[in-house]
């Protein structure tokens, strides 16, 4: 059968309405303007000229967090996010974001330099004990600040020493380092390089990588995204093509599902469509590379896993799992750092409401939704909450700091490196698989 | 138009901004539910908080004679929600609340917008469940259930909505408070039973209180394949005849074979006509026998295989695919009509063949799902949105496939309700005095008539300002 104009959005939309409940911003609103059914609804409205595209109906669509939660819900397969990307350069094209915005979300993953400034100002604030004032702040809220205390997320020394390549290695694999992840939680990457190569895995330093592209996806910048893309594209399949790599592996679940992307996003370049699938074929979160290749049980688990009392609860990072279809794999990287099997937090298909850079734009959705989930973890007693990315681990804390909610959050890939450094000279091999 | 600022300023007052729905966009998401042959437009969504605000509501709009109608999550597919001259819409997704939960009586009182999986999911640590399982259950409501007396593939042995219905909390459409409980044994009229299943036109139903029930001690799921739907349809009559009560008999054909393994990779085999999903349940001692008696019931019919779920994985996924069958279509074709016929289980091999022919007479593909153990059908004629001349063969294939029904004994609806899609076929289904009679008893709870008005009963003004779809509606 003919598809027509539908097609390239692939599936159409049969409007059963099964994906309603996921949605957390029509969870959260009960209007169906604020569901997926409503927004291909209007979507296609606008598309057929029945709708006029106005201020009213660009905000349906841009209170939409990119979750992808709709997707794992509808039966029919719809492709949603291929449907809202297809959309959002028109979104950014209408006068509704400042230009002040435009210029600092441009900057965002370019410059560093904002991330380091801000990063430095946020510890000084935070000395002071402005914390909880902080907090309430835009973008400045969300960086992790002096963590000497609970929530932020702690910036651990390196230990040079351990860091070996392994003579003879499993798998060889690229890093991306994703560029927010970088500068807001230097300790992840050195974590990460840690916990591979301590699992006989070899990191291929592979330079001149460049930003996902999935905040200017995000934000309608079509060919721009495009472009870093193909950037990134010649690099790491390079690579894989020559052989120097076998996987490229991410820690921030937002830039892996972008990756992921990528073989769909570059389909109807003839130049790049084998090599953009290739990549999208061959990146790994970090969990489930290490349960694919199999991992090194740490024989102290928990000794300084959570570093407080009460128990872990894992939440499943949207892009994680409704972007790569990633959910036992963190959980048990959990359990082996702690001994025990994680609880859930509840709602975890639920977004917390960090999303890229939802949580800087709308502001009160997504603090509706992170108070959501400070009310559950408080609810859990979990004293520690696992999720494998770096913006939910950011939006969490701060949902966490503005309940009054002593608990931790950490990456389970932080949990493992760390339970393996209270198990010293553990040197059993991985039970590997290949 | 209907509505001035002034009354929208008081219903403002009532619901509070967060309980107004008024741009263009948002009213046009509110112009059809799952069933998207007929749209229209309501002037106003309101989506309020308590069944106070409810009241109050209510109270406004009879008092300035506007006509409204409810609303859940728009998943029916009878056009129950369509609001064809009708001004005001009033949703149930803002009263959300799990009021109370008494496992010792095994009842739970929940607002009429939770949705149906939500109360099992709150349950199931103490081994409990809510028993009604309609296909839409992650997504359809209480208040939905309630109004179209709601079934599911468990309905063979559980019953529907009405079988587990305790009590009501409602408002009328003068905006009085109501409240029906049923503690036991029934004293006086049966009033919980005449308004579940009346669609949503005798006031707004805000709360339910609900039967919890244990979870069965074990479950047996089989998946028996045959050569064609045929075979399996006579299959289910032997089961029954073999003294058996399974919890539920579902079949599906080829068309939806391909559909939903399509989107779940069940891995049905390829070649199969039809597929018969038997579940039956209770007391461990026992169950492996009559899972010997239904295998041989299939076996006696052709089926080529029987096999039973392995573990709760395999029987979840058989599940997941049976459920979201109707979704899934979406991998076949643009747009399709759910239909929902029912006849005497007995009769089912009749009904497939006069499908059959339908199907061939106006060239359409017909895909055929049925709770198989209810002599209930659902045929889904697939057809392009966009060829009008399609659209009008899917209302009369569909017409006569449920005049088909009824020839054979059977009913116009299962469990989708009447709405606006069966209308014409209620005077085929009832003589004028039934109908009369009908009208006279939604007058008890709705004389003004502004309840959801030209719904479920053919009225003389029934010209309603309907639009077809359009070129490209979206359907
Ligand atoms: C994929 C799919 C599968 C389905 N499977 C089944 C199935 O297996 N069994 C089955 O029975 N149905 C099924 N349905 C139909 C539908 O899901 C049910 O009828 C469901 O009960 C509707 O609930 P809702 O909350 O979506 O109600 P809506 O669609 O919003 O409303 C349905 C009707 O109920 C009225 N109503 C809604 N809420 C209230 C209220 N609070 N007070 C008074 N009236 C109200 C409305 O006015 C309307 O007439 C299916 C539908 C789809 C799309
Ligand atoms: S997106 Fe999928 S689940 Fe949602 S209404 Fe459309 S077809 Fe149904
Ligand atoms: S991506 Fe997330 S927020 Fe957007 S429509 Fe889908 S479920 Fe809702």
């Amino acid at each position: 059968m003919e598809f027509g104009d539908g097609l390239e959005l692939g599936l159409p939309c049969v409007h059963c309405g099964l994906c309603l409940d996921t949605c957390p911003t029509y969870k959260i609103s009960g209007s169906e303007a604020a569901s997926p059914r409503g927004r291909i609804y209007i979507m296609e409205a606008i598309g057929a000229g029945e709708l006029a595209f106005d201020d009213e109906a660009a905000g349906h669509l841009e209170t939409c967090l990119g979750c992808r939660a709709c997707e794992s819900a509808c039966p029919s397969g719809v492709d949603y996010s291929r449907r809202i990307d297809e959309f959002r350069p028109r979104l950014a094209a209408s006068k509704r974001r400042s230009e002040l915005w435009r210029k600092f979300s441009r900057r965002l993953h370019g410059n560093t330099r904002i991330f380091d400034v801000g990063l430095k100002a946020a510890r000084v604030v935070d000395s002071l004990g402005l914390r909880r004032l902080r907090r309430r702040i835009p973008f400045f809220s969300l960086l992790p600040g002096r963590t000497a205390s609970s929530n932020g997320v702690e910036l651990s020394p390196l230990q040079r020493s351990n860091v070996h390549q392994p003579p003879y290695p499993r798998a060889r694999v690229a890093l991306l380092r994703g560029c927010i992840a970088d500068r807001a939680m230097p300790g992840l990457n050195r974590d990460a390089v840690e916990v591979l190569q301590r699992n006989g895995i070899e990191i291929v330093e592979l330079h001149d990588q460049v930003c996902c592209g999935a905040l200017d996806l995000h934000e309608g910048r079509r060919s721009e995204a495009l472009a870093l893309a193909r950037a990134n594209v010649d690099i790491f399949s390079g690579a894989l093509q020559r052989g120097e790599v076998d996987f490229v592996v991410s820690t921030a679940a937002g830039c892996g599902a972008q990756l992921r992307e990528y073989g769909k996003l570059l389909g109807g370049d003839s130049d790049y469509r084998e090599a953009a699938a290739l990549l999208s074929e061959r990146h790994r979160d970090i969990c489930e590379l290490l349960v694919e290749l199999g991992f090194e049980k740490p024989r102290a688990p928990g000794a300084t896993a959570g570093g407080k009392a009460g128990a872990l609860a894992y939440h499943d990072a949207c892009h994680l799992l409704h972007g790569c279809k990633v959910e036992a794999a963190p959980r048990a990287i959990c359990e082996a750092a702690t001994g025990t099997a994680p609880l859930d937090l509840g709602e975890n298909s639920i977004c917390c409401g960090s999303a890229g850079t939802y949580n800087l734009q709308q502001r009160t959705m997504a603090g509706r939704l992170g108070a959501r989930k400070a009310e559950l973890a408080r609810i859990s007693g979990a004293g520690v909450i696992a999720v494998a990315n770096v913006g939910c681990m950011l939006q969490l804390s701060r949902a966490l700091d503005l309940a009054g909610l002593r608990i931790e959050v950490r990456h389970p890939i932080e949990l493992l490196a760390q339970a393996y450094r209270g198990s010293p000279g553990a040197k059993a091999g991985p039970e590997a698989k290949r | 138009m209907l509505l001035d600022t002034a009354i929208k300023k008081r219903l403002r007052d009532i619901v509070g901004p967060e309980g107004m729905v008024e741009g263009a966009a948002a009213l046009k998401v509110y112009e059809c539910d799952g069933y998207t042959l007929e749209k229209a437009k309501p002037e106003l969504v309101l989506l309020p908080g308590s069944t106070d605000e409810v009241r109050r509501v209510l109270c406004e709009l009879h008092g300035a004679g506007i006509p409204f109608v409810p609303r859940g999550a728009g998943t029916g597919v009878s056009g129950g929600c369509l609001p064809a001259g009708i001004p005001v819409m009033v949703g149930s997704s803002r009263m959300r609340r799990i009021r109370s939960i008494d496992l010792d009586n095994a009842r739970a009182e929940v607002e009429a917008g939770v949705v149906n999986l939500e109360i099992s999911r709150a349950v199931a640590e103490h081994g409990y469940y809510y028993a009604p399982d309609p296909s839409s259950q992650s997504a359809c409501t209480i208040g939905g259930n309630v109004a179209e007396n709601s079934g599911g593939p468990h309905t063979l042995k559980y019953g529907v909505t009405l079988n587990h219905v305790l009590g009501l909390e409602m408002v009328l459409p003068d905006g009085e408070l109501l409240r029906i409980e049923n503690n036991g044994e029934q004293v006086g009229y049966d009033l919980l039973g005449i308004v579940t299943g009346s669609e949503g036109t005798l006031g707004v139903i805000t709360a339910a209180i609900v039967k919890l029930l244990k979870k069965p001690e074990a479950v047996a799921t089989l998946l028996a394949v045959f050569p064609g739907v045929l075979e399996a349809s006579r299959a289910v009559s032997d089961i029954i005849a073999a003294g058996l009560l399974p919890a539920a008999m579902e079949m599906m054909d080829a068309m939806v074979i391909e559909a939903v393994e399509a989107a779940y990779g069940f891995g049905f085999p390829d070649d199969a006509g039809a597929v018969l999903i038997v579940e039956l349940d209770g007391l461990e001692a026992g169950l492996d026998a009559a899972c010997v008696r239904v295998v041989q019931a299939c076996e006696g019919q052709g089926a080529s295989e029987v096999r039973r779920a392995a573990d709760e994985e395999e029987r979840a996924l058989l599940w997941k695919s049976r459920k979201r069958a109707f979704g899934a279509m979406g991998r076949l074709t643009p747009a399709y009509c759910t239909q929902d016929g029912v006849v005497p289980r007995s009769r089912l091999p009749e009904i497939v063949e006069i499908i059959a022919e339908v199907s061939q007479r106006h060239s359409l593909r017909i895909a055929t799902l049925m709770h198989a153990g209810d002599g209930n059908v659902h045929p889904l004629i697939l057809y392009d949105d966009k060829d009008q001349s399609q659209v009008e063969h899917v209302i009369m294939a569909g017409n006569e496939i449920l005049g088909a029904c009824l020839d054979l004994g059977g009913s116009v609806s299962g469990e989708h309700g009447i709405g606006v899609e069966k209308i014409a076929l209620m005077s085929q289904a009832f003589d004028q005095e039934a109908l009369q009679a009908m009208a006279d008893l939604r007058a008890v709870f709705n004389p003004s008539g502004l309840c959801n008005p030209h719904k479920v009963l053919p009225s003389d003004r029934s010209c309603m300002e309907v639009k077809r779809p359009g070129p490209r509606g979206g359907g």
